[in-house]
């Protein structure tokens, strides 16, 4: 793992260095697909959107303006295209369960289960606003702070606190059988 | 119930299944790779990079050699006027006449210019 900055890897990008946008996948392509899944809140469409973002941000790096504030650049970037594919998807049915990756799932009763819970946790996302969505999963599953998610999401503070809150309660409301985090 | 408390989302962590993240990760660096290849050999991209530190020489070729250029001016305007001078009080010796006073600061003034 690199301990350069973002805007290090970004100049490095703009070079044509392969390994730096590579370091900035590793960095990033997990928030890129969390806001994507709060975008679409399906799991197959995040995962395309995430890759399609990331990629597209390397191919348009130049428009970085801020390479300090590379992360909620490239998170716009992923919101639009989210979006897009949202309304790509209405027009005309995609077949995103036709590719199969690779898959280590352990058995496939487990898998079942596994996917029954995620479709409930999905379906309940879905009644969140997406702004909401976003807070929600960036904290609960990524694990950003506050101040991070204020920061690169350009909202305050207060803001971000109010959104987990309410997005936490929506949620426990569905899905009375969702345990709380013991990592806090 | 405590809202405050985090939820436990992990059942949409992709790390769940490592082999599928990971064969995400790689399809993503993959095509970037073809994008930064595809970059590297675009001449317009090798012209944008090299925009700002050419920008730069230039400005600061410009900071150098516009003083430069007036200080040569100077000199040469100076050498000019006294070529001048040289020649006018050459021709008043030859008509043996010596100048005023007058006459001096004049040609001094307009560099020479009888």
């Amino acid at each position: 793992m690199t301990h350069e900055t973002d805007a290090e890897l970004v100049a490095r990008v703009r070079r044509g260095d392969r390994a730096a946008a590579g370091a900035l996948a590793e960095r990033w392509l997990r928030a890129c697909r969390a806001v994507a899944l709060a975008v679409t809140a399906s799991e197959p469409d995040a995962d395309d959107v995430c890759q399609d973002a990331f990629v597209a941000a390397m191919e348009g790096i130049d428009g970085c303006r801020r390479p300090e504030r590379f992360g909620a650049w490239l998170l716009q970037i992923v919101r639009n295209r989210a979006r897009d594919h949202l309304r790509e998807r209405a027009r005309k049915v995609i077949p995103i369960d036709g590719v199969e990756l690779p898959s280590a799932e352990p058995s496939p009763q487990v898998a079942a289960e596994r996917a029954d819970a995620r479709t409930r946790l999905l379906a309940a996302l879905r009644e969140l606003p997406e702004e909401r969505r976003e807070v929600l999963l960036l904290h609960d599953l990524e694990g950003w702070t506050h101040r991070e998610i204020a920061e690169r999401m350009g909202l305050p503070p207060g803001t971000v606190r109010s959104h987990l809150h309410h997005a936490r309660r929506k949620i426990r409301s569905l899905l009375p059988e969702l345990e709380d985090d013991t990592d806090g | 119930m405590d809202d405050d408390r985090k939820l436990d989302l992990s059942i949409l962590d992709p790390a769940r299944d490592p082999v599928r993240w990971r064969g995400v990760l790689d399809a993503t660096r993959a095509r970037v790779d073809d994008v930064l290849l595809r970059r590297r050999a675009d001449p317009l991209t090798l012209i944008a990079g090299w925009r700002r530190p050419l920008l730069a020489a230039a400005a600061a070729a410009v900071l150098l050699l516009v003083p430069l250029e007036v200080a040569l001016e100077r000199r040469e305007a100076r050498r000019e006027a006294v070529r001048a001078l040289v020649t006018l009080s050459t021709a008043w010796a030859e008509g043996g006449r010596a100048p005023t006073g007058a006459e001096l600061l004049r040609a001094v003034d307009a560099g020479g210019a009888p």
